[in-house]
């Protein structure tokens, strides 16, 4: 068959040759080293990514946060069904606008359809969700193409024994906690194969732990200036 | 000035609220069939037979009492429908009077004008008749004798109708004859000071009114203030799925009525008409003002199919009454479809979940965290003053780690921060706070309360 055939679904993206490289639209991680390990160079802009990991408060927050510093615009940030309460402070000292941040708690079973609807909005930018029942295979698809309809990005945090199933999700990854920080496998993304891992180091990791004399003295001194 | 004149030939059946294309029915009047169903004429029950008569050609027709209540509230709302079209419409003759002179120059000539009115009506499942003459009258007589001569034809064409094709009494009609006239040329051929010594005033002047000579009063149609509109149902429904086409049916008029009046609306009254005689009403608060059909109907959906009634459902109304102004929207090539989308968002979440689902942190004027940063529907964020570094995650209420942090595992790495407030709301706090790490692996943000000399855990760094 002749290539020339093929020449209008080449041009409209629809077939592409096993040595094409894909463009895909990313936002940076954040991570230097993190950005060399994927393929676009940065988290998938408009695709649903996720993140397995037993480590739900830190890992997953901290990949998220990074990204949103770095890519900011009018659109809106969505936190569904965060563990903890979140600090709005801290939001203000990492840059992030809260008035552009929603967060949400839905029920498990209004879950799926929640994340849909967020994701088919061309108002919201990035998402975050914390899984609270295991998605299925075609409520995973849903909402890859809510990503690709509404050009959202959305962090799906799931446990780590999902790892096992094939997923639809097109960018997946493991974070495991270490003494020093995190470490981050990809183990599945578009247009290349698995990478070596990746360790982030701990937020705050400049911190010096003190002795024990100099916590005593700063606590001393903290009691002197009370009264 | 030229009108149109709009006839409905299923207007009785469609105004019982039920689908007519696929049975057998038929609406009788004081014992006489009034009108009747494609299908049940058909079955040979025609208008003017009596029920018993009816009954024996069709054995399974369903018979309906007429209703003038539910013809006028039929006819008020295809009154609001052909609003969009002209500015001066009449609810006349049992049918429609629109003056379409100045809708021309709009929509193109009545050629074009005639298609438009016909596609929208059928696509709301109306039939209708239509024709266009110098005045009601002309046009209505031209739709009973179903010609729709061009403008340039009005007169030759109505000269050329026979004299019973006029909406007289027969006994008018026949004396006419008596005097020679066949056509209605023939009766204006004759002098018009015999005519008018001769026949009737009344009919004197209808005559002149479809030659288009004399202009009869009409009252015109004003859209009412308040959009109330209702549809009642023959059976009762069972399920809230039954509910979508009415739902789609009065979303669709209210869009219609508030796009007529450059409006938008937040705020919608659904009450829905139970068998048991009582009322289910759900009141709908909006986040922005909306006038689409698809964008009133979505959230309605979603609160309404939460809805268990207790008995079945024989009607539904919507009520709007709070309306606000909107200007057009402007076709800018580059205009941001980021807030209508976003208000549809809400609109859709809050509709399914509840207002509690969606909330906005918001920074408070406190010292106090657990004050300062809270979760709340409105968005309130205060500047934030030179703080030193706060967790991602607050626990509210904190933790208790006892009278040693090193006992509950956290190591103290930086600090300590001194918060001393809350003297005004008798819930005052005199805490120093510590950046600590937790086994090893964790940044935590503890603090040791100076009353009681406890420690707490408060928050999670990332």
């Amino acid at each position: 068959m002749s290539i020339n055939i093929l020449r209008p679904l080449f041009d409209a993206g629809k077939l592409w040759q096993g040595n094409t490289k894909t463009t895909v639209e990313v936002t940076d991680t954040g991570f230097p080293e993190l950005n060399g390990k994927l393929s676009g160079r940065g988290w998938p802009a408009h695709m649903l990514i996720e993140i397995l990991t037993s480590d739900i408060f830190s890992a997953p927050m901290r990949c998220a946060f990074s990204t949103w510093k770095t890519q900011q615009d009018a659109r809106w940030i969505a936190l569904v069904n965060p563990p903890l309460a979140l600090c709005t402070e801290r939001l203000m000292q990492e840059g992030i606008n809260p008035k552009q941040v929603d967060v949400l708690n839905i029920p498990t079973n209004q879950f799926a359809w929640s994340l849909e609807q967020l994701a088919n909005a061309v108002s919201t930018r990035s998402i975050i969700a914390w899984e609270s029942k295991t998605l299925t295979s075609t409520q995973l698809r849903r909402l890859q193409l809510a990503c690709q309809r509404g050009q959202t990005q959305l962090f799906l945090v799931r446990n780590p024994r999902n790892q096992r199933q094939a997923s639809p999700a097109p960018v997946r990854i493991a974070i495991d906690s270490l003494p020093t920080g995190f470490e981050i496998r990809i183990f599945k993304q578009p247009g290349t194969n698995a990478k070596s891992p990746v360790v982030i180091p701990m937020e705050l990791h400049w911190l010096k732990t003190p002795s024990p004399v100099q916590r005593k003295t700063s606590t001393l001194r903290a009691q002197s200036s009370l009264h | 000035m030229i009108y149109a004149y709009l006839k409905f030939p299923n207007l009785l059946l469609d105004a019982q609220s039920i689908t007519h294309q696929d049975q057998s029915i038929a609406i009788h009047h004081q014992g006489k069939i009034i009108q009747s169903s494609e299908l049940a004429i058909t079955a040979g029950v025609i208008p003017g037979m009596t029920i018993n008569m009816a009954l024996t050609l069709c054995p399974n027709l369903l018979i309906q009492t007429y209703q003038p209540d539910a013809e006028r509230r039929l006819l008020h709302r295809l009154a609001l429908w052909a609003y969009q079209y002209s500015h001066q419409v009449a609810i006349w003759n049992k049918g429609l009077c629109i003056e379409v002179s100045k809708s021309k120059s709009l929509f193109g000539d009545l050629q074009a004008l005639t298609q438009i009115l016909k596609q929208t009506s059928a696509s709301q499942n109306f039939k209708i008749q239509l024709a266009f003459g110098y005045t009601p009258e002309m046009a209505a007589l031209f739709v009973k004798a179903g010609v729709r001569p061009k403008e340039q034809a009005f007169e030759k064409t109505l000269y050329r109708l026979a004299i019973d094709a006029a909406e007289i009494p027969i006994e008018y009609v026949k004396r006419l004859k008596n005097m020679g006239f066949r056509t209605i040329g023939d009766y204006f051929g004759s002098p018009s000071r015999a005519r008018q010594a001769r026949i009737h005033r009344e009919i004197y002047l209808y005559f002149d009114a479809i030659a288009g000579r004399h202009q009869t009063p009409i009252t015109w149609f004003t859209p009412p203030p308040v959009f109330n509109q209702s549809i009642e149902f023959l059976r009762g429904l069972e399920s809230i799925e039954m509910l979508k086409f009415p739902i789609n049916r009065l979303t669709q008029d209210a869009s219609l009525w508030l796009t007529q009046r450059l409006c938008a609306t937040s705020r919608l009254r659904w009450e829905i008409i139970l068998e048991n005689r009582q009322e289910a009403s759900l009141d709908i608060t909006l986040n922005n003002p909306i006038n689409t059909a698809s964008a009133l109907a979505d959230p309605t959906w979603l609160h309404i199919e939460q809805l268990q009634p207790q008995s079945p459902m024989t009607g539904i109304r919507l009520i709007i009454q709070q309306i606000h102004q909107t200007s057009p929207q402007k076709s800018d090539l580059f205009i941001k479809t980021q807030d209508t989308d976003r208000a549809q968002l809400l609109d859709r979440l809050t509709a399914r979940l509840g207002p509690e689902c969606l909330k906005a942190p918001c920074r408070l004027q406190d010292p106090r965290p657990e004050y300062a940063n809270q979760l709340h529907d409105e968005r309130n964020v205060y500047p934030l003053p030179n703080i030193p570094a706060r967790p991602i995650w607050l626990l509210n209420p904190p933790e208790s780690l006892g009278q040693s942090p090193e006992k509950a595992g956290h190591t103290l790495l930086q600090g300590p921060e001194r918060i001393e407030s809350g003297w005004w709301d008798f819930k005052p706090a005199c805490r120093r706070y510590w950046i600590g790490l937790f086994q090893k692996k964790r940044v935590s943000w503890i603090y040791q309360d100076q009353y009681s000399k406890n420690w707490w855990l408060a928050g999670w760094f990332t």
